[in-house]
């Protein structure tokens, strides 16, 4: 079932079930150039487009590069390693498995964008799903760059990078504990309906059955069509994952700009509990990379005490606005869910635990 | 069915195909016109050049038919290439960017640590020059005891924020971290009167003597360095560009 020149016309004439042609193709093209150019006229309006757009653009490009090495690191994972290898080689025990991943997690220096479709391939290749979920949470903290970069930031502080690197740990096999416990029972993986239609050897098949498709059949084929279906799961994977990362980088760009970065007086001498809380919720909308955070939580490091930038080093690179719509693109909305109130719930306890032991 | 037909492109490949390299194309001509200082810091750059290298042979294997798109990927062709390229390619520059003049990016690294100018060791006395405020205070702020009492001279610009007394303010210059959402002023915090207080965000020659000292108000208040005894003088130049860590 090869493309003829039949399908070439058919394929330029042919709408969507949403009706999204060549036309409307063009008339979006020519809508986001026209909004972007007017950023200056809209800014005289009060609302800061330009700063936001500009604000996007760092972002994008701080992100893209990273999601691009994990999406590659992952279409490896899913060409290149079978399930038989995995079955054979992972062990079998919920504990080995903790701490295989919790391993992986420090030997993969990539920030927190990266990890998102490393964690979907690792489930999909059948890792159990407390020990993928302790690398999701460990890797972007224990990484070898993170704890350098934290070291970096706080030089008169090595305590905390020790704190960062031994509450990561924690925080992370507590959430993957969670899931030993209480077993997801259901499919955590969303099904790809969203999804760009490709064909793998001639057949169009929906994406979904497609992915296990090439996913069984690489380990039988040769050099080329392996690259190639490594190729396929990457833009699949792209695709996928990307206008999740923008909405993210969006909407974290625009809360940035209105809202501002400064710490609001009347916030700090609250105690430990609004500075723990705060402190989250920063890390959660700031979307910050994992990688240089460090840096900006110093700032905060004589407002608030240690608990609270502790809570922002080691919740923000499990979970921001980012991470949080790159997840939904790719796990179904229960897990997410879970996932989200677990790491907020165990994250904030840990935090307040802390202050307990330091009598804040 | 054979594997070259099957990998014949279609119109929406090869679209996507120039898309995807229209997006290389533009993270390139971001890089060499140096137009990316302004958003991201110069550490950036080798993950960007992977980045356009990935969108390269993204773009040959659309152009031959790999991925097989059809018009249901014309939409989200419109979200992750389109508004991508369009962010790089058109004019986007906040005025608050453009005023601050962050189009250059001065490096904090060990090896020029290592080799700064303006210390006098015989006077005690640290002439800080716009370039070197980065480092030199990365220096004194990691080796604070070596330099108590010194007379530290530099210019900033005046910030102000709750962590600060009333009294008080930050001769500061501007850090990026990683994107130009994190920008952040920091700087030596100086105890100055009420009456030698100069207004928010203006250039400043401020001239003091290293020491410890309480920061903040009476209700929140931590003990750091700050130059006391400053004298203060508003001037009206100002540094350009900000640092980052390399």
């Amino acid at each position: 079932m090869g493309s003829t020149i039949t399908d070439v016309i058919q394929a330029g004439t042919q709408k969507t079930r949403h009706g999204f042609d060549f036309q409307h193709f063009l008339v979006a093209v020519l809508a986001i150039a026209m909004f972007i150019l007017a950023a200056p006229l809209l800014d005289s309006t009060g609302i800061p487009v330009s700063s936001i757009l500009s604000g996007a653009i760092g972002l994008l490009l701080q992100a893209f590069p990273f999601l691009l090495i994990g999406i590659l690191v992952s279409s490896g994972i899913e060409t290149f390693i079978t399930k038989d290898f995995i079955n054979q080689h992972f062990p079998r025990s919920a504990a080995g498995g903790m701490f295989v991943a919790l391993f992986l997690g420090l030997c993969t220096p990539v920030c927190d964008c990266a990890t998102v479709p490393v964690f979907a391939r690792m489930i999909h290749k059948g890792i159990p799903l407390p020990s993928a979920v302790v690398f999701l949470c460990a890797a972007p903290i224990i990484n070898p760059v993170v704890i350098w970069s934290t070291w970096f930031a706080f030089p008169d502080k090595p305590y905390m990078t020790l704190l960062r690197f031994i509450f990561g740990i924690i925080v992370s096999l507590i959430i993957g504990l969670s899931f030993v416990i209480l077993p997801h029972t259901l499919s955590v993986l969303r099904p790809l309906n969203g999804a760009p239609a490709v064909r793998m050897r001639g057949m169009d098949m929906p994406a979904s059955s497609q992915s296990q498709e090439r996913g069984e059949n690489s380990s039988g084929i040769g050099a080329l069509e392996r690259l190639k279906a490594f190729m396929q799961h990457a833009y699949h994977d792209m695709f996928q994952i990307v206008p999740y990362m923008l909405m993210g980088i969006m909407l974290a760009s625009c809360i940035q700009v209105l809202g501002g970065s400064n710490v609001p007086g009347w916030l700090q001498n609250r105690g430990s509990i609004i500075a723990i809380s705060f402190m989250m919720a920063l890390a959660f909308v700031s979307s910050l990379c994992s990688s240089s955070d460090a840096v900006i939580a110093r700032g905060f490091g004589t407002m608030f005490p240690v608990p609270a930038v502790l809570g922002f080093l080691v919740f923000g690179p499990i979970l921001d606005i980012k991470n949080l719509l790159m997840l939904r693109a790719l796990f179904t909305k229960r897990f997410v869910l879970r996932l989200t109130l677990t790491t907020i719930v165990v994250c904030f306890t840990a935090m307040v635990i802390l202050a307990g032991i330091m009598r804040l | 069915m054979n594997t070259q037909q099957c990998d014949k492109a279609n119109s929406i490949d090869i679209i996507q195909g120039v898309l995807f390299l229209l997006l290389a194309t533009a993270i390139a001509g971001f890089i060499a016109t140096g137009r990316y200082i302004n958003y991201v810091t110069p550490r950036t750059v080798p993950y960007a050049v992977i980045a356009a290298i990935v969108f390269v042979a993204f773009a040959v294997a659309s152009c031959c038919g790999i991925f097989h798109s059809n018009m249901k990927a014309l939409e989200k062709i419109v979200i992750v290439l389109v508004i991508p390229i369009l962010l790089l390619v058109l004019p986007v520059q906040s005025s608050s960017a453009s005023g601050a003049g962050l189009n250059r990016a001065i490096a904090i690294n060990d090896a020029a640590s290592a080799r700064l100018s303006g210390l006098n060791e015989a006077k005690k006395t640290i002439t800080i020059s716009d370039d070197e405020f980065g480092a030199w205070y990365d220096r004194i702020d990691r080796n604070a005891s070596e330099y108590m009492g010194y007379t530290i001279i530099l210019n900033g610009t005046v910030s102000k924020d709750s962590s600060v007394g009333r009294n008080q303010f930050t001769a500061s210059r501007m850090l990026m971290t990683c994107c130009v959402l994190d920008m952040t002023a920091f700087g030596f915090v100086v105890n100055a009167k009420a009456s030698t207080m100069p207004k928010e965000n203006a250039w400043v020659t401020v001239s003091g003597t290293l020491s410890k000292g309480t920061i903040g108000t009476s209700s929140h208040h931590y003990q750091g360095l700050l130059l006391s005894n400053a004298t203060i003088i508003t001037t009206s130049e100002s540094g350009t560009g900000y640092f980052y860590h390399q």
